[in-house]
């Protein structure tokens, strides 16, 4: 049984294709902006590696922000669950989730191999890969650079406020008061650590602690969270597809769930089409700069 | 007015829309319309010398512009936006305003708004923060303060008899709402929160009589029609109200059917009735006092915090368990403190009888709602036990 | 969090005297220890403007107020890790900031087992028996104790009532009597919950006199007030901001009394010589709510560049005018007086309120007064973000100030803990451009013939 599952995040697109627990391809690929909408030629890429044609797939789970209107997907879950099930399955002894992603930052929690609490802040740029990027645009260095400059530092600056515009100012003035690019770096790091660590903290943060996304990619502020939460940490050897991964696992069930001849049904009506999940007023509401919009369950 | 089964709800929903329409209408009939903040002031005063009570709410579709200057930022979003609209002429209908001590937010702003919002009769009803004896006596005669200031608009007594009358009448809407609650105990639910949320803000903008001519009609309507809904989790709100029909779409086009809302627009102003007393004004006062739960009130803490939660919060296990509730949301209005200090003790108190908790601080702002669509599904896919 | 890089030192007192007033500050905290070691009752209360806690303490109970401690909190830099845990715990971080670094100790000291950590700051507070929640002026000051349920399980609140009526309303026939009897009647419910915690009875010989002293000293502190009328000032915010614990917080205390006998000595030699308490007073400003704490050098720097005295402050922090004699005259009941006095506080800008249309008479209405009483230039607003209530009239004050006596406003954000929003550059550049605005209103009340 093939099942795929596709995760179409702010700035990347993950697919991974699955037969029951054997991952038979991944696919990792830029969708900013103006390629949203090829969220099919990317399943198509994926299917090439992974040796199948597009009838051979029997369940496809979409996931992540731009998960509304793939027309090909069978069903939609959010990335919050399908974080959680991609890192169980990678690792049981995972309880919390970190979850830096492109435009925002979750904390999930698991018990028992299920969601038991998240929270999540996707309206405040500080802890995203969105602010790192700023940032690195700033201190004139490439943003895969920024993580391991920073580990070089002795002495991280002080950053005081985590608001992009503010922190960009406060990142030129101390590069104008000689600060040395490295310390800047620490001090970004490790004031993001900090707010993303006092969100997460809200869900009570219990070991194994993952980090995820692509703030996991980036050794500096892992190394500052890990300072902050004094416990192991679990980085997936590919984090960014935690919750293709995921979605290709629930696909699974699903398609279980089903048999054959409701899959064969599925099928039928699949599209091909290219994906419109972005609205304009939702694509700009995530944009405003407002406060941090918080929510955690329990 | 006349009435047909099958409009009740359209009906409701064109009132929602245009919320002012019918008080402006009777006004140029040559009524008189008050305006009135929060489920505080005794709206039977106001019915009962024929003058049409109209809640005043705030609008998550409308950018606040004008009330910036007046209410900074960091103030209550909901009262920022009601006060918005007041200074933008939308309730310049009003003959009267009556403000009330709810809350901070609801105090300050009704003080705001007398003084820059002109109206010809105005009221400060101060609502003490305990259901204390003494607390009851001194809001009683509070309430008799703002009688006699409409008697001398009005220029008219309040028989009462009349009065008698008034609160007959706001019963009858009470029970015609609680009726209606009633309907979403099945599986799924007759009425959507959707549904409900344009039917109360309805009966809150129109006469006494011809809302209760409109639950009638609703409840004959839903009670008849093949029932549109399909089954999802239920859903119980809690926290600061909500007042806007896309905020409860989003919800229920994320896996959840609304079953109750514990809010200032849902249960609180409905849930109890006004005891018919020899002076009325002793019925009236427990009432408002004692018996709309909104956590304003402070009530007296029991020898522990576990038996201080159940005392405070047993109504919501009730209500959990008669319309057979899988998660609650715990909606906070960025900047209510009244519902935000109440966070970590709502979770302690529905968690311990087994009910999940989404808990979030919102915007009050259309433009912002979608990006919490992923945190109700998600929420749905845990107690689908994802 | 990081801390913020504000590089300002620490404020100058003006007065000698106010240099001293860190005493009092020490002393309820220590006292409370002390009580605590002695197996004394103690209790946390909000300030009440000396409405339940000269009753609590005339039981015995040995009174501390995590408010004034949430300041010294901040003025020390020390809010943060407290507002951290709080914000863990699930409380919004919108929060009252004083409630937050409340809220996080009290998890601190439970975890501690109620032993407080050594490191605590100026010594921490103690362990309660009982929390006086106040309803007057703000609701966090009552949900606030609600709350700390969850970590000080089975202290009860009591929870003090103080009406506040409307302006309008406050001259209905009737609502004064009202309002006066149902004050009485809550403070002998107070009584009665006290008693029964405690064990003992009210002794009244002993409440009388405390009442007397309370009476004495705020009579004295509203004097000093009164000395600041003088131009130049004979001591500005700054000290205010020191020499307002005793009256605040023990103006039953004798050692209260003679300090502000001392104050009133050295602000008075101050005014007979001329002699300002900063140098060159060009313009004088009222200050728009509480103050932020972990930055109050601020105000010498513009004293320093622009010349500005901040004269006077929020209505809230002051001891009201004396009763006139015809309300307290025969009166002897404590509870009536204490009655008498919470009313007065909380409504004699009344008039006011309703001449400018600027109610309510709390907050807002008395700065209409206060700007021709000390002769004031400006106004500056310093809106909350964690204190709503002190910030919900602040831009109504601003406007009608500008509106009604030509005063103007200027304003700057800010937070009495949370040090996310205060930004000393661009406060700076602000009151420099509005020193202009300053000269250019002056200009307009001499044209319009106002006394100042």
């Amino acid at each position: 049984m093939f099942c795929a599952g596709i995760d179409i995040g702010s700035t990347i697109t993950k697919i991974v294709i699955a037969n029951r627990n054997e991952v038979l391809a991944s696919v990792v690929q830029r969708t900013g902006a103006q390629h949203r909408r090829r969220a099919h030629r990317v399943m198509e890429d994926a299917l090439t590696q992974a040796g199948l044609a597009t009838s051979d797939l029997d369940y496809i789970v979409a996931t992540g922000y731009g998960r509304i209107n793939v027309p090909f997907a069978d069903a939609q879950i959010t990335e919050i669950t399908c974080h959680m099930r991609g890192v169980s399955w990678l690792d049981p002894d995972v309880r919390t989730i970190i979850d830096i992603g492109g435009q925002d930052c979750k904390g999930i929690k698991v018990k028992d191999g299920r969601l038991d609490d998240f929270i999540m802040n996707d309206k405040c740029a500080a802890g995203t890969g969105r602010f790192f990027e700023i940032i690195a645009k700033v201190l004139g260095i490439d943003l895969e650079e920024i993580g391991p400059l920073s580990l070089t530092s002795k002495n991280p600056a002080e950053i005081s406020n985590l608001c992009t515009v503010f922190a960009e100012q406060e990142a030129l003035s101390r590069l104008s008061e000689g600060v040395p690019i490295a310390d800047v770096a620490a001090g970004i790091h490790r004031a993001n650590a900090s707010r993303i660590y006092g969100m997460v903290r809200k869900i009570k943060i219990e070991e194994t602690v993952a980090i995820t996304g692509g703030g996991a990619k980036n050794s500096g502020l892992c190394h500052s969270l890990q300072e902050r939460l004094q416990l192991p940490v679990f980085i997936p050897p590919e984090p960014l597809i935690t919750g293709a991964l995921g979605a290709a696992l629930i696909a699974g069930e699903k398609a279980a769930r089903v048999g054959g001849p409701g899959l064969a049904a599925l099928k039928k009506h699949r599209r091909w089409d290219a994906a419109t999940f972005f609205s304009d007023s939702a694509t700009q509401a995530a944009m405003q700069p407002t406060n941090s919009q918080h929510s955690h369950m329990g | 007015m006349e009435e047909q089964n099958n409009t009740g709800l359209r009906r409701a929903a064109e009132i929602y829309r245009h919320r002012g329409l019918r008080a402006r209408q009777l006004k140029e009939e040559g009524k008189k319309i008050f305006g009135y903040f929060c489920c505080y002031p005794p709206i039977e005063l106001l019915t009962a010398l024929d003058i049409t009570p109209i809640r005043v709410l705030g609008n998550m579709d409308e950018p606040v512009t004008e009330a910036d200057d007046y209410l900074p930022p960091v103030m209550c979003i909901f009262c920022r936006s009601a006060f918005d609209l007041g200074m933008k002429a939308q309730y310049n209908y009003f003959d009267g305003f009556v403000g009330a001590h709810a809350c901070d937010g609801a105090e300050r702003t009704s003080f705001i708004w007398q003084n820059y919002i002109h109206s010809p009769c105005n009221f400060q009803l101060d609502v003490p923060h305990t259901a204390h004896g003494p607390a009851l006596t001194f809001f009683k005669e509070q309430i008799a303060l703002f009688q006699k200031t409409l008697e001398t608009f009005c220029g008219t007594q309040i028989h009462p008899d009349d009065l008698r009358q008034a609160i007959a009448l706001h019963n009858r809407q009470r029970a015609l709402v609680r009726e209606l609650y009633g309907l979403r105990k099945p599986n799924p639910p007759l009425v959507s929160g959707t549904e409900m949320l344009q039917v109360l803000i309805a009966v809150m903008s129109i006469p006494v009589t011809e809302g209760n001519d409109l639950l009638q009609a609703v409840i004959n309507e839903v009670t008849t029609r093949a029932n549109p809904h399909a089954p999802k989790h239920r859903l119980l709100i809690w926290g600061s109200l909500i007042d806007h029909a896309a905020f409860t779409e989003l919800i229920e086009s994320s896996g959840f059917n609304i079953v109750v809302e514990d809010t200032a627009i849902g249960t609180r102003p409905f849930w109890h009735d006004i005891e018919m007393t020899a002076d009325p004004l002793d019925g009236i006062s427990d009432h408002y006092l004692n018996e709309v739960l909104c956590p304003r009130t402070f009530r007296e803490t029991g020898p522990s915090y576990q038996a201080d939660s159940d005392a405070r919060f047993n109504y919501l296990k009730e209500f959990a368990k008669h319309w057979n509730v899988d998660g609650v949301f715990a909606n906070i209005i960025r900047n209510c403190d009244i519902h935000g200090y109440e966070v970590p003790v709502i979770k302690d108190y529905l968690n311990a009888i087994g009910l999940p908790v989404l808990v979030i601080e919102q915007d009050y702002s259309t433009a912002a709602l979608e990006p919490l669509r992923t945190r109700f599904e998600a929420f749905a896919e845990s107690i689908d036990g994802y | 969090m990081t801390k913020n890089k504000i590089k300002t030192k620490k404020s100058n007192k003006t007065l000698e005297t106010a240099r001293e007033a860190g005493y009092f500050g020490k002393k309820m905290l220590e006292s409370a220890i002390r009580a605590q070691d002695e197996g004394k009752p103690i209790g946390w209360s909000m300030a009440n403007w000396w409405e339940g806690d000269i009753i609590a303490k005339a039981m015995g109970v040995n009174l501390v107020y995590p408010e004034n401690w949430g300041a010294f909190c901040a003025s020390i830099r020390r809010a943060e890790p407290f507002l951290e845990i709080s914000d863990g715990e699930g409380f919004p971080n919108t929060l009252c900031g004083y409630a937050r670094n409340n809220i996080g100790f009290a998890k601190t000291l439970k975890e501690n087992d109620f032993v407080i950590p050594a490191d605590a700051p100026g010594g921490g507070l103690a362990k309660p028996i009982m929390m006086l929640a106040s309803g007057a002026a703000c609701d966090a000051r009552y949900k606030w104790f609600q709350s700390l349920g969850r970590y000080l399980d089975g202290v009860p609140v009591w929870m003090l009532e103080l009406p506040q009526t409307g302006a309008r309303e406050f001259f209905l026939p009737e609502n004064k009597a009202n309002n006066l009897k149902f004050i009485v009647k809550e403070l002998k419910l107070l009584i009665r919950f006290l008693e029964d915690l405690l064990k003992c009875k009210m002794d009244d010989a002993k409440l009388e006199a405390m009442v007397d002293q309370a009476f004495k000293t705020l009579g004295l502190a509203h004097e000093v007030d009164l000395l600041r009328r003088n131009v130049p000032s004979p001591m500005v915010s700054q000290d205010f901001w020191s020499i307002m614990i005793p009256h605040f917080y023990l103006p039953d205390d004798p050692e209260a009394y003679e300090f502000y006998q001392r104050v009133y000595a050295e602000v008075k030699h101050k005014v007979d010589n001329g002699i300002g308490a900063i140098p060159n007073e060009k313009y004088r400003m009222m200050f728009g709510e509480l103050p932020p704490w972990h930055s109050i050098g601020f105000f010498d720097d513009i004293a320093e560049r622009y010349g500005i005295a901040m004269v006077m402050e929020s209505w809230n922090y002051h001891a009201p005018t004396p009763l006139p004699e015809e309300e307290i005259d025969g009166v002897t009941d404590p509870l009536e007086r204490i009655a008498r006095l919470c009313y007065h506080k909380y409504t004699e800008y009344n008039p006011a309120a309703l001449k400018y249309a600027v109610a309510p008479s709390y907050f807002s209405a008395p700065f209409l007064e206060y700007a021709e009483i000390y002769r004031t230039d400006g106004f500056m607003a310093h809106p909350l973000m964690s204190c709503r209530p002190a910030t919900y009239t602040l831009m109504q004050t601003l406007q009608r100030l500008e509106e009604k006596r030509l005063v103007p406003g200027v304003v700057v954000n800010g937070d009495i803990i949370d040090l996310r929003v205060f930004n000393l550059e661009e406060a700076y550049s602000k009151v420099e451009a509005f020193t202009e605005t300053m000269d250019h209103y002056r200009e307009l009340r001499r044209k319009a013939g106002m006394a100042w």
